[in-house]
Parts: structure tokens; sequence; C-alpha cells
């Protein structure tokens, strides 16, 4: 192994793990600063960051928590799952996962599934941009066999489902909401959240529906996917090529 | 394989298009008005930005993280059955 390579394991280990400072003393000059102190400025700051860049994905979750719980929940978090990616845009797909084998949120039932609706805000945030089909589009391909039709959803759309309320919790605790009285016997959430062009929607569907796009998403035909005879196809799909849920199919 | 069930939903997608044509596009009007601005990220996602603490770098941290003590304070308690106590 190369020295520099070695070095640097020996460095971050001790960023991540004060026990393990030791390994690194050999790598850190002490004249005028302590060696342990010129490592802890360098934690603070991996954390801080790290904390700030969760914080910034996790908006609602914060607020539901508070500022001081978070920022010590978070810190347990960095510990357990440090960012494997050079990009902060890539950090925090684990909090759902994190959270619910966190003890000090056990009575926060729904807080992991809060975490996976921000987590797909951002994912939608980030993901490609795409062409919406419209039914000029859909009007020009002609009449024939339109239940055999693949819709393809937009690359940024992406599916939460819940057994509690999550949509309306996030809702009400977003930026602009006011936190209201949710009751956690409401029901569960099916979410898509979406990106059809600069603002990332979080559309609250039905059970009906949200199993219909599900399934387009997975590749099945309009017919295929239109198991519930009760579900309001035309209306879901006549929504749907006027907001943007599907991307124009080049196939 | 033109099934029954394909044919109700071909007519069902026959009309939605008719529809959706008469709801006019909700997103073309603001689409050049919401154009995206490439290349800026949420406050805080950039990976080259230097925190705003790190002046209080030197500060020593509270390493008592095995003893996790604080309870959420936020809104959570407006949550019927979301209890703010732990375990």
């Amino acid at each position: 192994m190369s020295m520099l390579l070695e070095s640097q394991r020996a460095f971050l280990g001790a960023i991540f793990s004060p026990a393990a400072a030791d390994a690194a003393a050999a790598l850190i000059r002490h004249d005028g600063i302590a060696q342990a102190d010129r490592l802890q400025i360098y934690r603070n700051n991996t954390f801080i960051l790290l904390t700030e860049a969760l914080a910034d994905t996790f908006p609602v979750v914060k607020r539901l928590v508070g500022g001081e719980f978070f920022d010590a929940m978070a810190k347990e978090f960095i510990v357990a799952y440090p960012p494997m990616s050079p990009s902060l845009l890539e950090y925090g797909g684990h909090m759902a996962v994190f959270m619910e084998t966190f003890a000090p949120v056990s009575g926060l039932p729904y807080l992991p599934d809060v975490a996976r609706l921000e987590w797909a805000w951002t994912k939608a945030y980030h993901a490609a941009d795409a062409e919406p089909l419209t039914a000029a589009t859909l009007a020009d391909r002609g009449s024939s066999d339109l239940g055999e039709l693949r819709f393809r959803l937009h690359p940024s759309a992406r599916f939460v489902t819940s057994d509690f309320p999550v949509g309306r919790i996030w809702e009400a605790n977003s930026a602009d909401g006011e936190p209201e009285a949710i009751s956690l016997d409401d029901g569960p959430s099916h979410i898509l959240v979406i990106r059809p062009e600069a603002e990332v929607q979080v559309r609250l569907l039905s059970p009906a529906a949200f199993e219909f796009f599900l399934s387009l998403a997975g590749g099945a035909t309009v017919a295929e996917a239109f198991s519930d005879p009760d579900f309001d196809l035309q209306n879901a799909l006549a929504v749907a090529l006027t907001d943007g849920t599907f991307s124009r199919n080049p196939a | 394989m033109t099934s029954k069930n394909s044919k109700r939903a071909g007519i069902l997608v026959a009309s939605a298009i008719a529809m959706a044509a008469t709801m006019g596009v909700a997103g073309s009007a603001n689409a050049a008005e919401m154009e995206k601005c490439y290349g800026v990220t949420k406050a805080g996602k950039n990976d080259c930005q230097v925190s705003g603490g790190s002046c209080a770098g030197t500060a020593k941290m509270d390493r008592s993280g095995k003893h996790f003590v604080a309870v959420p304070k936020g809104t959570c308690d407006k949550l019927a059955g979301g209890t703010t106590t732990a375990m």
C-alpha cells in the first residue's frame, strides 16, 4: 500500500473515531497547537459541514424534532454512515434506515417515512430534465390500440408509501406550512414526488392512482395497469397529460 | 391481442386525450419563467463550501455521544400518538 493512501486512511479514521486518533498522531505536527487540538479542528469542521448538509436535505425532520435534537442525531448518523461519495448531494440516503434502529426516535414511528419522503424530494430535485408528453403529441399518434400504450414517467418521479399520513405531516411542517394537529391514525399515504419543470411537487394520490402510476413506471401498458374497475382512468390520465407526469416517449 | 380490457382502456385513453386538450397545459405557461438554474444548488449543498461555523473549529466538541439523552422538542408534539418521550 502506498504511504499516501495509508496516511489518508489513518487520518480519516481519526476524524470519524476519536479512539483511532493515535494512529494519525505521527502525521500531525504539534508546535504551538497540540496534536489533538489540530485534529479536533478538522473533526469539528467535518461534522459541522455534514450536519448542515443533512439539515438542508431533511428540513421537515429537523422541524419535527427540533434543531438541538436534530444536530445531536446528525452526529450519531455521521459516525454510523460516513459519506461514501465525494458529492454532498449524495449524502443522507441512509437516514430512514438509521432512524429505524435509533432508539431516541422510536416514539416517532412515522419519522423514517418523513425522511424517505424528503430524500425522494432531493433525488427528484437533482434528477434529469425531460420534455413532457402532452395531449397534442398523443393526438398526433392516432387512435389505434391506445390501451397498449406504455407511458414513460418523468425521470424525476419517485414513489413513497407509508402507514402514516406523512404527506400531510410533510405539508404542515415544510417551510411555508403551519404545524397542525394530525392524528397518526388518519391512514396511510400514497405519494408521487415529481419535478416536471423547476419545482418539486409532492402529490398525494389515492391508493388506486398510486398503483396505476406505479405499474406504468414498471413498464406496464395502460390496459395492464388498469386493474381497478372503479379507478377513474380518464380523469387521472387527463390530469397527467397536463401536469408533466409523463415524459415524451422516444420509442 | 386486443383484449376487452385493452379496448376499454383504449377508449378511456382517447377520452383522456380529448379531455386534456380542453384543460390546457398547466406547465407550458410557467415553463419559460421557471427556467431551471443549472449549477445552482440548495444552500449548504455546495461541495466547495467552507462552513460558516469553522471559526468555532478549535472548540472542543462534546464527545458524550454514547450518552444521548436529548428528546425531540420540535413540532412533533402536534401529532397525536407521536410521543416526545424516549422509551
